[in-house]
């Protein structure tokens, strides 16, 4: 700590020095003191971690979460007096109270207001509950694509069921395991099953055509996602926005370390005039959609990815990347998809072609036209 | 006195503004390093004269690239069977550096041609690669890099087309090797240059060329293409691409690759540090990039159009009908 101090001091001392001087100090400083300071940082770490969150707290605390909590309380003790207790019911009032509440602008003020007010029912209510509380002012349904995944599946299906969902719809395609048996088995589901292997995203086109949900979530049965990192892409197409995609950017590595996939997503992206959303994709999941921006592309084009994307993006719609859901660590890793030039990403590839083509073939020249000639680009880089 | 007294001053001021001495001292080797292959005034050719294998594989071509029609007179069509490289250099306002370009040129074989396209050019660009004995064709009105190129390639008559550009000039010795390469069966030798991929954001034209060759199926090529010089092409791969294709270099590539030719990276010359110091003089966004991005967009239409929608990839076990 005090090493801080006297490195701050000497900051204030140089400002008032002449550009040599200075000069000649930082390279002093450099030698011998510079070194340590790094090193000190290194052990205040911790140090400095809490103070930013103790920042953020302060600055997000716009909520009284305690009269959250009081709310929950006593909605709490209502439902004990009249033996209504249950997640269902709670859900409810949560509802009823959240719109009321006019400060939740955010999905994490949202989410900690809803929490407190759960932990203030349970506490009344006696009841203990496992569910999210996302405040959705919409119907919200998820679509869930397996293919032999009796292991994660039932997991899967735990963490949505967190969720203020009205459907979930279990695409099984090409099962050979008991992943059907095992769906069956619990209530509440819709479920679709084709004998036969239809691809991952053919069966996100399905899932889709099968529910008028206002939001639709799609996952994959493979990979657990717990309930709490879902729930941000459902409140981010609940408030307005038409397609909420996995954030992955801070996941990848720069340029040169990227693979092909990576590269052709962000050139996608950009070419669309979305260069903000780097080389994050319909192709990976989780990610939500709204059923506007479905019923405008069509869900049989949810079948090729990217070319939904573009036409979302063509269309005017909204798109967003609001969360982020590490899935790249945690996927399975298959012959199929592994290395560079394997099936998986030729598929990707060719996708990414296929939207590359319908936004070519639907004038994609008249946006671009403002752009100038080989000659006047000449004349302005080369004239005297 | 006084002046040299003030001379003195600013030189220590100088001094500390700019960079220190030793990173200075540093650019200065690197340039020595780079200009090391020759000595001013002898002439060594880092290519003798070729084996007859080669001159007569060399003269089957001419004769294909005859019945085409591509070179104007007779008289020039029959010294044309003598003549193994054509260097086509585009110029606009290029009059301090194209000598040494051309001179350059004329060191990597003997008898090569080297034709200057000067168009647009309101200085002593002409003259100053005449001087340096070169064959020059004039157009009053800019054509660009690419549409220099491509004029330049309708006029050549040599076996092996060498395209650089007249602000850097690249010693002899980093231009031969392409020639070499193509000579030995390559059809089109390029720069083994990725472009800036450290920088991140990553600049949207490495990003686009990367993106074309793996579309290709070429991703060992990475970030090289035919946007940047220098590159050559045998007159094989000029039938195969299409004169006209060179106007757009990622066209051109496109129809390299998939019309089957032999394409590959030969050897690296860093041009975007050669480059460097004009990107800094201009302010705003470079306009060029836009139309290198185009370029790309043409080259993905093309691909669309012939191999279909999805270029040629499958959909690996897709199957659509059951969305609709």
């Amino acid at each position: 700590m005090s090493h801080r101090m006297m490195q701050h001091a000497g900051g204030e001392e140089m400002k008032g020095r002449s550009g040599i001087a200075r000069r000649r100090r930082t390279t002093n400083r450099r030698t011998t003191v510079g070194r340590t300071v790094i090193n000190k940082r290194h052990g205040n770490k911790k140090h400095v971690a809490i103070q930013k969150t103790r920042r953020s707290r302060s600055t997000s605390d716009q909520v009284d979460l305690h009269l959250m909590w009081k709310a929950g309380q006593v909605a709490g003790n209502e439902a004990k007096a009249n033996n209504t207790a249950s997640d269902k019911h709670a859900r409810l009032v949560w509802n009823a109270h959240a719109s009321n509440v006019t400060e939740l602008s955010n999905f994490d003020l949202a989410l900690k207001a809803g929490k407190a007010f759960m932990q203030g029912y349970a506490h009344a209510s006696g009841h203990s509950l496992q569910i999210v509380p996302v405040p959705l002012r919409h119907s919200a349904a998820a679509v869930v694509c397996a293919c032999n995944e009796e292991h994660t599946l039932g997991q899967v299906l735990v963490q949505l069921k967190r969720l203020p969902l009205t459907d979930i719809i279990v695409v099984l395609n090409g099962t050979t395991d008991d992943s059907l048996k095992q769906v069956l088995k619990q209530p509440g589901l819709t479920v679709v099953y084709e004998p036969d292997r239809a691809g991952h995203d053919v069966g996100r086109a399905l899932g889709a055509k099968m529910t008028d949900a206002e939001s639709v979530l799609f996952v994959d049965g493979d990979m657990v996602v717990s309930a709490e990192e879902l729930a941000p892409f459902l409140y981010a197409v609940d408030r307005g926005q038409d397609v909420a995609l996995n954030n992955l950017t801070s996941l990848l590595p720069a340029f040169a370390g990227q693979d092909e996939v990576s590269r052709i997503k962000a050139y996608l992206n950009r070419t669309l005039g979305r260069a903000d959303l780097g080389s994050n994709s319909m192709t990976a999941v989780p990610h939500a959609l709204s059923r506007r921006m479905i019923q405008t592309v069509k869900p049989a084009s949810l079948a090729v990815p990217p070319k939904a994307q573009s036409l979302a993006i063509q269309h005017g719609m909204s798109v967003s990347a609001p969360s982020q859901v590490d899935v790249i660590r945690s996927n399975r890793l298959r012959p199929g998809n592994t290395g560079s030039g394997n099936d998986v990403a030729r598929l990707i590839i060719g996708d990414h072609l296929e939207a590359l083509a319908t936004l070519l073939g639907t004038g994609w020249n008249s946006a671009q036209a403002h752009t100038l000639s080989r000659a006047e680009v000449a004349y302005r880089r080369n004239a005297r | 006195m006084r002046e040299v007294k003030l001379l003195r001053k600013t030189r220590t001021t100088a001094r500390y503004a700019t960079r220190s001495n030793v990173t200075r001292r540093k650019t200065v080797l690197k340039k020595r390093r780079w200009k090391s292959g020759h000595k001013k005034g002898t002439k060594a050719y880092r290519f003798v004269i070729p084996s007859r294998q080669l001159m007569s594989q060399a003269k089957d071509g001419v004769e294909n690239g005859a019945e085409n029609g591509m070179s104007d007179a007779p008289a020039q069509r029959d010294g044309s069977q003598r003549t193994l490289l054509s260097v086509i250099i585009p110029a606009m306002n290029e009059e301090k550096t194209i000598g040494a370009v051309v001179r350059e040129a004329r060191r990597i074989c003997r008898d090569a041609e080297v034709l200057v396209i000067v168009n647009g050019s309101t200085d002593g660009t002409a003259n100053a690669a005449k001087r340096a004995g070169a064959r020059v064709l004039t157009y009053a009105e800019a054509l660009g890099h690419d549409g220099g190129r491509k004029v330049g390639a309708e006029a050549a008559c040599g076996q092996v087309l060498l395209f650089t550009d007249a602000d850097i000039a690249i010693p002899a010795e980093h231009l031969a090797p392409y020639v070499k390469a193509v000579l030995k069966g390559t059809d089109v030798a390029l720069n083994d240059y990725h472009g800036p991929v450290t920088d991140h954001p990553v600049h949207p034209v490495v990003e686009a060329k990367h993106m074309l060759n793996s579309i290709l199926g070429r991703s060992d090529l990475r970030g090289a293409s035919m946007t940047a010089i220098p590159h050559a092409i045998s007159r094989k791969g000029l039938e195969v691409m299409g004169i006209s294709s060179l106007e757009v270099p990622p066209l051109a590539q496109a129809k390299a690759v998939i019309g089957g030719l032999r394409v590959r990276a030969v050897h690296h010359v860093p041009v975007g540090r050669m480059n460097a110091v004009r990107i800094k003089k201009r302010s705003g966004p470079d306009p060029l990039s836009q139309v290198v991005l185009n370029d790309h967009m043409a080259a993905i239409k093309w691909i669309t159009d012939t191999l279909g929608p999805r270029g040629g990839y499958t959909d690996l076990k897709r199957v659509r009908n059951l969305a609709r």
